[in-house]
């Protein structure tokens, strides 16, 4: 019923829309030569975010989403061995970030820690960080932040241009390769369209002294685009599919807290499997498919319309270790259709006053395949999520004003079977339950942010907001063994949503020789959900496991990050990036785990001069990463690992030809071979973080 | 321009129209297929006689049986608690069950490159094991679902007897020899999952026996 009314609500805008156009295109002169060639800024100005793009992008091409954010400061990465990373934004991540591919908001199977997002970072031209919580513009898990990743403007450039890229590694020994091609028809300048693939290839990674068993990488991308304009509207279809095979280590295969606390005491794989290419179970298989469609029109007087559809599907795979030959067949085998909807109005006034009203639409249908012959983690579902919001803007020469208000409403409807452990029939089978149920969630959020430019150079920005999120299937649902765990997760059908209150505030001060950006901010989360230790065990016939169940807690995240960048002498610039979060349980005076440590990233670069190159350089880096105190002894299965100093060194340069460009970089990450762990390293109790790994990226523009 | 309009309209309703087939289908029951359901231990006395470097097994018309059945959750009779004579040799043999009550342990010999069983909780110098597998070709592999156990000593009192039964991560299996059937390490040294882990009360008594 929900999926007819969404439909219906999407074909009554679509019909109306039109008339509108057409009413509007009636009292208007169409100037052929003008085109709608600006978009809307992606983040405001009140906003506080950072933007990756050009050099910072080009650097770092071929790792990645977690790896290429982590260069901003307050981002780190939450990783699942060498393999699976995300982006964390001041401590939280998973269903509390929102990660926007192309303006459509990334739906995959995000509830899970070792689940990547299914992004390839190698089809963005520009990735912005939103470190507030702008739940009202952007829609429900946005209580870390946003993260947008941002192909380029299929109307941008004249005539046929692109760019092939290729990356190896000699740790892995991977290879990437990338293309992008792009233009406009000939004739039909107002016709854009843009065509880009990638390809990795990488085998096991090498820590400091030890190859880890079963980390290589498979991945193939690509997708398509295609636009056309006129004076006063643009339409764009996209359509691009991310297909992934990666192997878990397998040393972190372990069943029952023995095997854990027997792993974590070798603290490294006791087997070297050295090098190869292998991929085997465990491993995972995802395969990720978007589709959008999207229209904007100028109505005329200053006000515009846009609409944004997009439907996704997510295909993921899980192989473990089995009975049998049953290795073969998945052990978790979902697909998640999403169907998304955004509808934006716009209004306008002399460039001091916008008044925007939306509606953003989820639909989505979550489905175990069949025939996996193993119990299911997490039940279908059907999900709809339906969200009004208006922001109101002012602006004047020194400031400017903004202020949200939305409302939103999920319906969430659950169906599924699990196992009774402790109850058999009478042949001795495992007995199973059916259970789900419709749960409905109603949240009010609202934003208020200001940006002020104090002085000359100076700005001052500051940002609240309240967001929510609903609980994810896995917290409400969830009853059997985690994988790779070696714990029984149980879910609590009653657990509320969750709302985060964010006051971020900014300090910027930019020169020619000196920029600095300071933010600080405070996050109280009401409801904030997650697992503890039951400290009971469920005993199976293989052994005994920790049971961990979901509960609901107040949890607090006060931070700060620096960031500065400085002109030394005229060929040496100097870079700083510090972060630091706190974060409490506050109903139970306790810390949070898995909160990162304090981290200090910096680097010095200087600019050669040659007669035919530009941009030359070389640059030295360092990390530094302390040991996190702050955590409860007990609630983890060690304690986290020492602190640690990494050193890189890269060098680079570019060979213009005309409208030609060839840049080659080459460089080294952990320069000295460190053996470290990373306590936001899922895997640190198994196994060390990656060793040495130098990298030479060679991309050609044309 | 016209055009264009309805064909975009006529994407978007198809598109849209797809949602209505989009309903979640309700589920069905999984068979837990790769759930073990119950497990059995069987010990039947053997004569153990020296041949060389090594014993031969013969059976003995009469000799001593007994079986042990665990349920799903791997745990024997309530109040299990058996004796085992000092000097005799027992054939020990494992049957495991699956979901529906169909024997197993066939494929634990067929994948022997990454099972074996491990025997522990008993005081040094207690028992004796020897791995008695045989795999489709008849050659001799060490899994543990066919072995012979020896009681060496008797104790005072009883141990936890402990059969684990390890799904060994890919390689391990070739670091492992017959002589670790009792390592106590088996989890640290020896990376994996457990299959089985089988738990009951055993007494070596001596060749008199005594009484509870």
């Amino acid at each position: 019923m929900f999926f007819r009314l969404f439909s219906l609500i999407s074909v009554l805008l679509w019909c109306c829309i039109f008339p509108m156009f057409a009413q509007e295109r009636s009292d208007t002169i169409k100037l052929k030569e003008v085109g709608i060639k600006g978009k809307l800024p992606p983040a405001g100005n009140t906003s506080i975010s950072s933007t990756l793009q050009g050099h910072e992008l080009e650097t770092s091409k071929g790792s990645s989403l977690g790896d290429v954010l982590k260069v901003i400061a307050g981002v780190n990465v939450l990783k699942t061995g060498s393999t699976i990373s995300k982006p964390v934004i001041h401590g939280l991540h998973s269903n509390r970030i929102l990660i926007l591919n192309n303006g459509i908001r990334l739906e995959g199977q995000a509830w899970g820690a070792e689940h990547a997002p299914e992004i390839d970072p190698l089809i963005a031209d520009r990735m912005i960080v939103i470190k507030g919580a702008e739940s009202v513009r952007y829609g429900a898990e946005a209580i870390g932040g946003v993260v947008m990743v941002i192909p380029p403007d299929i109307f941008s450039g004249d005539g046929t241009g692109g760019s092939v890229s290729t990356v190896a590694a000699a740790n892995g020994r991977s290879i990437t390769t990338a293309g992008m091609l792009k233009g406009t028809l000939n004739g039909l300048r107002d016709f854009g369209w843009r065509i880009q693939g990638s390809y990795k290839k990488s085998g096991n990674v090498k820590s400091a002294d030890y190859y880890l068993g079963n980390t290589g990488l498979r991945e193939f991308n690509y997708s398509a685009a295609a636009g056309y304009r006129t004076a006063k509207a643009s339409y764009e279809a996209y359509y691009s599919q991310f297909s992934t095979t990666l192997g878990i280590l397998y040393s972190a295969h372990a069943g029952t807290m023995e095997d854990i606390a027997a792993r974590i005491n070798a603290g490294e794989p006791i087997e070297d499997y050295g090098f190869n290419y292998r991929i085997t179970a465990p491993r995972q298989r995802i395969v990720h498919h978007l589709a959008k469609v999207s229209a904007r029109y100028d109505l005329g007087d200053q006000r515009s319309f846009s609409l944004i559809y997009g439907f996704q599907r997510n295909h993921r795979k899980e192989f473990d270790f089995r009975r049998g030959d049953r290795e073969a067949l998945p052990i978790t085998d979902l697909v998640l259709n999403t169907h998304t909807l955004n509808i934006d109005l716009v209004k306008s006034r002399d460039s001091t006053f916008k008044r925007t009203f939306g509606f953003n639409g989820v639909a989505q249908v979550n489905t175990n395949i069949p025939g996996t012959l193993a119990n299911t983690f997490i039940p279908n579902y059907d999900s709809f999520t339906g969200g009004l919001f208006a922001i109101q803007k002012w602006k004047s020469r020194s400031w400017e004003l903004e202020a949200g208000l939305r409302y939103d409403f999920k319906l969430f409807d659950a169906a599924g079977f699990r196992y009774l452990y402790n109850s058999r029939d009478t042949t001795g089978s495992v007995a199973e339950e059916y259970y789900g149920g419709q749960s409905h969630f109603h949240n009010v959020t609202g934003s208020l942010s200001a940006s002020y430019i104090l002085f000359t150079h100076w700005r001052y920005i500051s940002n609240f907001g309240v967001a929510w999120r609903a609980p994810a299937a896995n917290e409400l649902f969830s009853n059997g063994l985690h994988h790779g765990a070696g714990l029984y997760e149980i879910g609590d059908p009653n657990i509320k949503s969750e709302q985060g209150y964010k006051w971020i505030n900014a300090f910027k001060y930019v020169s020619d020789r000196l920029s600095v950006e300071l933010d600080a901010y405070a996050q109280y989360i009401n409801n904030y959900i997650y697992t503890r230790p039951d400290l009971t065990y469920r005993q199976t016939v293989s052994g005994t496991y920790p049971l961990f169940r979901y509960r609901q807690t107040n949890a607090s995240f006060i931070g700060a990050d620096l960031s500065m960048a400085c002109v030394l002498l005229s060929a040496i610039s100097y870079k700083i990036n510090v972060a630091l979060v706190r974060a409490r349980d506050l109903s139970h005076g306790m810390y949070l785990p898995f909160i990162p440590a304090d981290r200090i990233d910096q680097s010095l670069k200087m600019s050669l001069s040659f007669k035919m190159l530009s941009n030359a350089f070389v640059q030295v880096g360092h990390s530094y990463v302390a040991k996190q105190t702050r955590y409860e002894p007990g609630s983890d299965y060690t304690e986290p690992p020492p602190a640690y100093h990494l050193f890189n060194m890269m060098a680079g340069s570019n060979y213009r030809m005309a409208r030609r460009e060839l840049s080659i970089n080459a460089g080294v990450d952990n320069l000295f071979n460190r053996k470290y762990k990373d306590y936001l390293n899922r895997y640190r109790y198994y196994a060390h973080d990656i060793g040495r790994n130098i990298s030479l990226r060679i991309a050609y523009k044309f | 321009m016209n055009k264009l309009r309805n064909y975009s309209l006529a994407i978007l309703v198809a598109i849209i129209a797809l949602t209505f087939n989009a309903c979640k289908k309700d589920p069905a029951p999984e068979l837990p297929e790769e759930e073990i359901g119950k497990a059995a231990l069987t010990f039947v006395e053997v004569e153990r006689e020296a041949h060389d470097d090594h014993f031969h097994y013969n059976p003995i018309a009469g000799g001593d049986s007994l079986t042990i059945a665990f349920d799903g959750q791997g745990l024997p009779p309530a109040g299990t608690h058996i004796h085992l004579h000092e000097g005799a040799t027992y054939k020990l043999s494992l049957k495991a069950f699956d979901f529906a009550g169909r024997e197993i342990q066939e494929e634990f010999l067929d994948k022997h490159d990454i099972h074996q069983a491990f025997i522990l909780g008993a005081p040094a110098g207690v028992l004796t094991y020897v791995y008695a597998d045989r795999d489709k070709d008849n050659k001799k592999v060490n899994v543990g679902v066919k072995g012979y156990l020896t009681i060496d000593q008797h104790t005072d009192k009883g141990f936890v007897f402990r059969y684990v039964l390890r799904h060994l991560n890919p390689g391990v299996k070739a670091g492992i020899t017959a002589a670790n059937w009792n390592d106590p390490d088996f989890a640290a040294k020896f990376s994996g999952a457990n299959d089985l882990d089988l738990k009951f009360d055993l007494h070596p008594v001596d060749e008199d026996g005594h009484g509870h």
